[in-house]
């Protein structure tokens, strides 16, 4: 007789912001804080992806730049500029820098997707995102702070020497 | 398996065996403070009986129980206790920390032999019970009954240093003793300065009268008396007296170490964790920064301001100080380990030696007390093996018997210095005038002109050695380059003296703490940077005034000419521009573009720095101040940049890095490769140069070879050494208790032969109590080749290449220490299943014993039930027999392989949906592809728990769990 009310699926939440003028979002559970200070001190030698070093109440956090992923040119920061920082059981101090935040994202499990994995050709992008959401007018990626931390990695590690850990 | 309690128990019984070694060994010496030494000892091993006994280690609880009776027993006996007993105990003592380092198996562990050693009878002159009952016997009194609290202090202003608990009855001093109180009083006055007294009223006594039976009085008295002088001043026959302090240090030689207050005793300490202590220093680095800032902004001169600016300077300075302490550490820490060591050596070669130490509690930076270990245990020894005669050349020499060896440390205008001094033979310098020679590293006539100093540095080179046997590892060469590169790493310097017949002197002098370095700030193209000042030695300006020095071009490269030598220059600039050592092109490109006559704006300051012996110049825009600069880490992912050594806050906020002279000096190529072995190289493999490597045996077919650098020391050890401890092998190193790991299991090399004197390698980058077992250790050679990755695969190799003939199998030590942590991180076969997957049966295909345990281990402890089958053939009955869920399994196995094994599953209709994964040592885009063509639904490389755990999740999360069926699938 009575009604059976399905509980709502499982609802995810993400931190959107804007890479040029593609949408991404991180995972809320995976953010620690996003921060205003985006000056960083530039560490020569480190690929383009590696945008500096900056202190944040005396801790030195490591700031990505994912412009050069998605192929766009690094840029003076602006004042809608942001650093979205992750959880430290994730990254020892590591953030993004991204162009400008916007508001938090709340998706259903349908809303998720796998990016596909017959791209044409390996892209940078796809190295750092694992899934992306749909939105009414847009998509947005989701960046996997586990694949991204990799590819820095990778792009650090220099492949004619040999690290012994 | 360990629980929060067991963790807590291993680190307070970390702690009280520390403060046991000492007392222990001044047992053997008979000392004034022999009651408190053993009170000690009591106390320390009643905790850990009890603390082991509460955490269900019965093992331990029994062992600790064995020695404290047997310290009751030496108490009783009023007498030195013989030397077996002490040995005995040092046993136990050794024993009991083997198990406290491995608790989880400490209850399988065997101590029948210990236990019974322990309950000798006591020694006969122990006074029989008769004798003690008529002499009037003095109040038995316990510590417990003297709370001692901060306050508590012997009497200020006064040379007391002892503190005494005293407890009497005043009825019985009156009725037995013929003192009334006022005599009692008066007594007790003139023993020393009363601290604290209470006289123990009850209230039913009062509401009935005053007591008649008993009244206790018990007082805290300090003095300067010694115990037996006290309790003679005080003379009062019933009063219980019991020592509250360590005994001051007897001037006798005989004494084993200054005694020191023990942790046990002194409730006002803490265990901290040192990420606190940074966190702290961090917070006070921004305080200091908030000052700086509103120091610049706010010049106002009112009066009220500037005493606000000044007092919160004053403030901040000091919290910087406080963080800054509470980093370091008293050397005790360091020196303790050292009166056993030369015990134990002392015993063993058959000669005698005295150790004393002075300044234990001289502090130092928590950071260099752990670097210092090493180089330190290393100098002891070799002043034991080689400085130190026996004792009839000593006395043939008109020397004492007993050779000294005098270990200080003392604090000297901001440094700290260490001093290892003995009065044995001192250093040969023929001989290594000799050695210098063979080794073709100067001729007969430089070495007659250099001067004692220069000679004696040659030691610290890495392969020298001049001891003409083979001793654990004075006799390899492998010793003395630790000390010097261990120091470097510290900023820290060692130097030498030596006097034929009358003995050594090593100086290590080390900055007093490592969190703050002072540094030159300098830049390049526009941006700050920091050098640390310990590695440069001047800085030129460089100019086009007259007598200005200028860069001039040598062989197509920049140098300096100074004072009459040329130094090789770098460009900082450039440095920091590219990753890729400059190739000859690029530098003559570069140095075509020097303008030849230099600009008069073109003010650069080259900085001479030092790397090893040697040096090069820096080319630096400017150089802008010396700061004391707070030293952080560089970002882990920031490491494989080897040019920056850490990064640091500046006064304004930002982040500037810490550049590192040798990082720049391998990446820029500006010292001579042929040179660079002098070098002290961290982690980096350059492969065009020649590395040192220990080339040994283990098993007789292989000759095995392992960088030089990855070893802290070879450690030799006889047959009968060897003691069974659980299900392993270990060998008391130094009194740490160390694993045996034989190749043979883990590699599948040979069997290693136990011979009667066996070889340890132990691991320079890893304090993991393991080594590894050699048969031969047969050269230390520098090796320059090119390894091959191909004919040699295992996790641990790193590859493998023709040395004097001979195949050489490389071997990655770290991974291997890796590898054997991880077997030992595994927590024991659980029993029952867990909550993750219910009942899932695998079968595990594979040959290797070992990984057969550590994968089965593994699965069984997530709750899978686990097969196991030793190859195909194996692997197929068993699945005829039964329902599997999944399968794992190698590649490489006899009679069937696992490419044949899943190819015959998969024609098997009913196991075609069956998940397969391949677990394997090979790596390679071909092996993977070959796996997955033959049928496998995902290939794991051995020994990634974590992947793996997750890919069988995954695979069995597709797959419904098989029906536990009766009989087996249909034929197939």
């Amino acid at each position: 007789m009575g009604e059976i009310i399905q509980a709502p699926a499982a609802t995810l939440s993400f931190c959107s912001f804007r890479i040029g003028d593609r949408l991404c979002g991180i995972d809320v559970l995976h953010v620690r804080e996003i921060s205003t200070q985006v000056q960083s001190t530039p560490v020569p030698q480190a690929p383009p992806m590696i945008r500096g070093l900056v202190n944040l109440r005396s801790r030195i956090h490591l700031v990505a730049d994912l412009r050069p992923i998605f192929d766009l040119p690094s840029i003076e920061c602006t004042p809608n500029s942001r650093l979205i920082i992750f959880k430290d059981r994730l990254a020892e101090g590591l953030g993004v820098l991204v162009d400008r935040v916007g508001d938090i994202v709340r998706a259903s499990a349908e809303q998720i997707e796998n990016t596909p994995a017959e791209a044409d050709e390996p892209s940078p992008v796809a190295d750092v995102v694992s899934n992306v959401c749909k939105l009414e007018n847009e998509l947005m990626l989701i960046i996997d702070p586990v694949k991204l931390i990799a590819f820095i990695e990778a792009a650090i590690r220099p492949s004619t020497l040999r690290t012994n850990d | 398996m360990a629980t929060d309690q067991t963790t807590r128990f291993v680190a307070e019984a970390r702690e009280h065996l520390a403060g046991m070694s000492i007392p222990l060994l001044s047992l053997e010496k008979s000392t004034d403070n022999r009651d408190s030494l053993l009170s000690q000892l009591l106390r320390s091993a009643h905790s850990i009986k009890g603390g082991a006994g509460f955490s269900g280690l019965r093992k331990i609880e029994e062992l600790a129980h064995a020695m404290e009776t047997a310290v009751e027993k030496i108490r009783d006996s009023q007498s030195a206790p013989p030397a077996d007993v002490i040995d005995a105990l040092l046993g136990a003592f050794d024993r009991i920390a083997a198990m406290v380092d491995d608790p989880e198996h400490s209850n399988e562990m065997e101590i029948s032999g210990l236990v019974e050693r322990l309950s000798l009878p006591a020694p006969a002159n122990t006074p029989s019970k008769v004798e003690l009952a008529r002499s009037p016997r003095p109040a038995e009194v316990q510590s417990s009954e003297f709370p001692i609290t901060d306050t508590i202090r012997p009497a200020p202003q006064s040379d007391h240093t002892q503190l005494y608990g005293v407890k009497l009855d005043w009825f019985t001093c009156e009725r037995e003793n013929n003192l009334p109180p006022t005599e009692v009083a008066k007594r007790l006055n003139q023993a020393g300065t009363i601290i604290e007294a209470r006289t123990e009223l009850l209230g039913p006594y009062l509401h009935e009268g005053m007591p008649t039976e008993t009244l206790w009085y018990r007082a805290i008295i300090s003095s300067n008396l010694n115990p037996k002088s006290f309790a003679n001043q005080l003379d009062i026959p019933s009063a219980g007296i019991i020592c509250l302090t360590q005994a001051p240090p007897q001037p006798k030689p005989t004494v084993v170490a200054e005694a020191r207050p023990i942790a046990a005793t002194a409730p006002n300490s803490l265990r901290i964790s040192v990420s606190l202590i940074d966190q702290m220093m961090a917070l006070a680095g921004e305080l200091v920064l908030v000052r700086n800032q509103s120091l610049r902004s706010g010049v106002k001169s009112d009066v009220s301001s500037r005493r606000l600016l000044r007092r919160l300077d004053e403030i901040t300075n000091d919290l910087q100080g406080a963080a800054l302490r509470m980093r370091m550490q008293p050397v005790a820490a360091l020196f303790d380990r050292f009166p056993r060591l030369v015990r134990d050596l002392a015993r063993q070669l058959n000669k005698q030696i005295d150790l004393r130490i002075t300044g234990a509690e001289v502090e130092l930076d928590k950071t260099i007390v752990e670097l210092l270990i090493d180089p330190l245990t290393h100098l002891v020894r070799n002043c034991c093996d080689h400085g130190i005669e026996s004792p009839d050349i000593r006395t043939r020499a008109g020397k004492t018997a007993a050779g000294t060896i005098n270990l200080a440390a003392t604090q000297e205008r901001g440094q700290i210095l260490i001093t290892i001094r003995d009065d044995g033979r001192g250093l040969d310098r023929e001989a290594i005038k000799r050695k210098a020679i063979e080794q073709g590293i100067a001729r007969r006539e430089e070495l007659d002109r250099m001067a004692d100093r220069q000679l004696f540095d040659l030691i610290l080179r890495s392969g020298f050695s001049t001891a003409s046997k083979l001793t654990d590892l004075s006799g390899r060469g492998v010793g003395m380059d630790v000390v010097k590169t261990n120091l470097e790493q510290v900023g820290g310097v060692v130097e030498i003296e030596s006097e034929p017949e009358h003995g050594t002197l090593f100086t290590l002098r080390l900055p007093l703490t490592l969190a703050i370095v002072p540094c030159l700030l300098v830049t390049s193209a526009g941006r700050c940077y920091a050098l640390p000042q310990r590695d440069v030695q001047e800085i030129v300006l460089l100019g086009t005034g007259g007598d200005r020095p200028r860069i001039e071009l040598a062989h197509d490269e920049e140098v300096l000419r100074l004072r009459g030598k040329l130094v090789s220059l770098v460009r900082l600039c450039e440095v920091l521009n590219s990753r890729k050592p400059s190739t000859p092109h690029e530098k003559m490109h570069r140095v075509k573009r020097l303008p030849q006559n230099g600009n008069a704006a073109d003010r650069e300051y080259v900085a001479i720095v030092r790397v090893g012996s040697q040096q090069f110049g820096l080319v630096l825009d400017e150089v802008l101040a010396s700061e004391d600069v707070v030293v952080k880490p560089l970002h882990a992912m920031l490491r494989p940049l080897s040019i920056f050594a850490g990064a640091t806050i500046l006064g304004d906020g930002k982040v500037s890095l810490i550049l590192s002279a040798e990082g720049i000096a391998r990446q820029s190529g500006v010292l001579h490769p042929a040179t660079t072995e002098e070098l002290s190289l961290p982690a980096t493999i350059s492969e065009t140069q020649a590395q040192p490597h220990l080339l040994f045996r283990a098993g007789e077919q292989e000759l095995l070879a392992i960088p030089l650098r990855e070893v802290r020391r070879v450690v030799t050890f006889q047959r009968d050494q060897i003691e069974r401890v659980g299900k392993r092998d270990m060998v008391n190193v130094d009194g740490a208790a160390i694993n045996i790991l034989s190749l043979d299991k883990l590699l599948g090399l040979s069997v290693c032969p136990i011979r009667d004197s066996m070889f340890l390698i132990l691991p320079r980058n890893n304090r993991a109590p393991v080594g590894i077992l050699a048969s031969e250790i047969v050269d230390t050679p520098a090796i320059n080749v090119k390894l091959d990755e191909s004919a040699f695969r295992a996790d641990g190799i790193t590859g493998s290449a023709i040395v004097k003939n001979r195949i050489t199998i490389f071997i990655d030590l770290n991974r291997i220490v890796q590898i054997w942590q991880s077997v030992q991180d595994l927590p024991a076969l659980p029993h029952g299943a867990t909550d993750t997957a219910p009942g899932r049966r695998v079968l595990v295909v594979e040959d290797t014993q070992f990984f057969q345990q550590l994968v089965t281990k593994y699965l069984n402890s997530n709750g899978f039930e686990t097969v196991l089958a030793a190859n195909g053939v194996e692997g197929l009955s068993r699945m005829k027999e039964g329902a599997f869920d999944l399968v794992v399994s190698d590649i490489e196995m006899p009679d069937m392989d696992g490419l044949t094994f899943a190819r015959e599953v998969r024609q098997n209709p009913a196991w075609a949906a069956l998940p397969m994964i391949a677990l394997t040592t090979l790596n390679t885009p071909e092996s993977r592809a070959r796996a997955m063509a033959s049928g496998f639904d995902a290939y794991e490389v051995k020994l990634d728990r974590q992947t793996l755990l997750k890919t069988v999740n995954a695979l069995l999360a597709t797959h419904p769990p098989t029906a536990i069926t009766s009989g087996g699938p249909p034929n197939g």
